[in-house]
């Protein structure tokens, strides 16, 4: 059996996992940090599915970008979602 | 010979190194607060990460069978050992600082809390 | 209870998903079509013997990106481009000028991110200019160079871009000359070939069937496979100059962004 295969498991459920947890958090600063980890894993799985070239272009936007990017809109609005 | 020596403390670090994670993550959740968390976190990072790489450098370095190609691995292991070495101090400063500035975790007891003292709180 | 459940159908979705996907083999054989134009593309990215079709580039990816569906990319730039003016329309009149220092995070970061972003900076470039060699690109080394705006911004506050002068009008001014840039090598062809007297197609690359002009592949037996490094330079300008300017527009404090917007409205 081929290990790389366990990993994708075990990665794609720690990005389920998160992608959960950033849904239903309230606390829209939490929920950035929760995509982001989510992101993480998926760079793990793109990079195991052998496609450097998107690992490039998502690490730095999903990680660096995409949560700054956010983190500056919620800092200018509200920061906790409203029910 | 000596690449046999160098081999077994290369794999030894990185044995080092997951027990060094174990610690770190069993005090993660056993901790009380944000700082003595933090503190394990860090634990794991600098010792759970960056002595691992360092035996990863050794291990590709004494392992003639990968040619010319163990330089380079050495070499880009070595950089992010180091770029490592840089960032985790300087984030979970900048964790803990923000953290005690917004005075969002506030531990329980506080025996003495001298940078709160020179802010004048 | 509820985070049980939910635990433990992620747990179960994972299973069900890997052992679906890989002993029940859901996905099915990969189809002859798809793998006919995988092989094409394989073996046309560095073909020397079949100089009219191939990207002389070993990675495959990049051929593909600029040279194979290079037109497609550059309406993805074309998108981009008008998304960064459109952030420019909202945020009119905002001079960077004005913007008081802030105090941002403390020493100690400062002097780590001091030392971070020249490393940032030259892996950047290194990913751009070896963007026909290794994985990589115009587009991922811009983005690369885009976390350095938001470390500036974070670590040193919004005033910095001042002192390291860089302020809006420069940033645009450098994101447009990647745009000239990019449609610079566009038309080459077609402005030389119009001198010669013979045909070419834009963003051609190398001799077509009906086509002599070819640009360089070496230069001093160094590949740069034709237009791709030319191309992943000037993406690279405008991608990271582009995001330069969003972070320095979102950096702003809302009070001085409101300042401004709000004096236009009384006009």
């Amino acid at each position: 059996m081929d290990f790389s295969l366990v990993l994708l498991a075990l990665f794609s459920a720690v990005g389920l996992t998160f992608t959960y947890l950033a849904v239903v958090e309230k606390d829209l600063v939490k929920a950035v940090i929760f995509s982001a980890i989510q992101s993480t894993a998926y760079v793990a799985i793109l990079y195991l599915l052998r496609a450097p070239d998107i690992v490039l272009v998502y690490l730095p936007v999903a990680v660096g970008l995409y949560p700054a990017a956010l983190l500056f809109l919620i800092g200018k609005t509200e920061k906790v979602e409203e029910e | 010979m000596i690449d046999e020596i160098a081999r077994y403390v290369g794999l030894a670090l990185l044995v080092a190194g997951s027990v060094i994670n174990l610690i770190g993550a069993v005090g993660l959740s056993r901790f009380k607060n944000f700082y003595l968390r933090l503190h394990a976190a860090t634990v794991s990072t600098i010792g759970g990460t960056f002595y691992p790489l360092l035996g990863l450098v050794i291990v590709s370095l004494a392992t003639p069978e990968l040619g010319e190609l163990r330089f380079f691995m050495g070499g880009s292991l070595l950089v992010a050992a180091f770029i490592l070495l840089l960032l985790a101090p300087a984030g979970s400063h900048a964790l803990a600082r923000a953290t005690h500035r917004a005075k969002i975790s506030r531990p329980e007891p506080v025996i003495v809390d001298y940078l709160a003292e020179d802010r004048g709180d | 209870m509820r985070k049980y459940l939910v635990l433990a159908s992620i747990v179960l979705t994972t299973a069900v998903v890997a052992y679906v996907t890989t002993y029940l083999g859901a996905l099915g054989p990969l189809g002859l079509d798809t793998r006919y134009l995988a092989k094409l593309f394989l073996a046309n990215t560095y073909n020397p013997a079949h100089r009219e079709l191939t990207a002389m580039s070993p990675e495959a990816v990049t051929s593909i990106v600029w040279d194979f569906r290079g037109i497609d990319t550059l309406y993805e730039t074309v998108v981009f481009y008008m998304a960064i003016i459109a952030a420019l329309a909202i945020y009119r009149g905002v001079s960077y000028s004005n913007v008081r220092r802030g105090s941002g995070l403390s020493l100690i970061v400062k002097v780590v991110t001091k030392l971070l972003i020249p490393i940032n900076i030259a892996v950047a470039v290194s990913i751009a200019a070896h963007g026909h060699l290794t994985p990589g690109g115009g587009f991922q080394a811009g983005a690369a160079l885009a976390v350095v705006s938001v470390l500036l911004a974070v670590v040193y506050s919004a005033h910095s871009f001042v002192e390291l002068g860089v302020n809006l009008s420069r940033a645009v001014a450098l994101r447009s000359a990647g745009l000239l840039a990019i449609a610079l090598v566009v038309f080459t062809p077609i402005v030389i070939s119009a001198l010669t007297g013979t045909q070419a197609y834009l963003m051609q690359n190398y001799v077509k069937v009906d086509s002599a002009f070819s640009f360089p592949a070496h230069v001093q037996s160094q590949l740069i496979s034709g237009t791709l490094i030319w191309f992943n330079l000037a993406e690279f300008l405008a991608v990271s100059f582009g995001f330069f300017i969003i972070f320095m527009l979102l950096s702003l404090r809302e009070e001085v962004v409101r300042e401004w917007v709000g004096k236009e409205d009384e006009h």
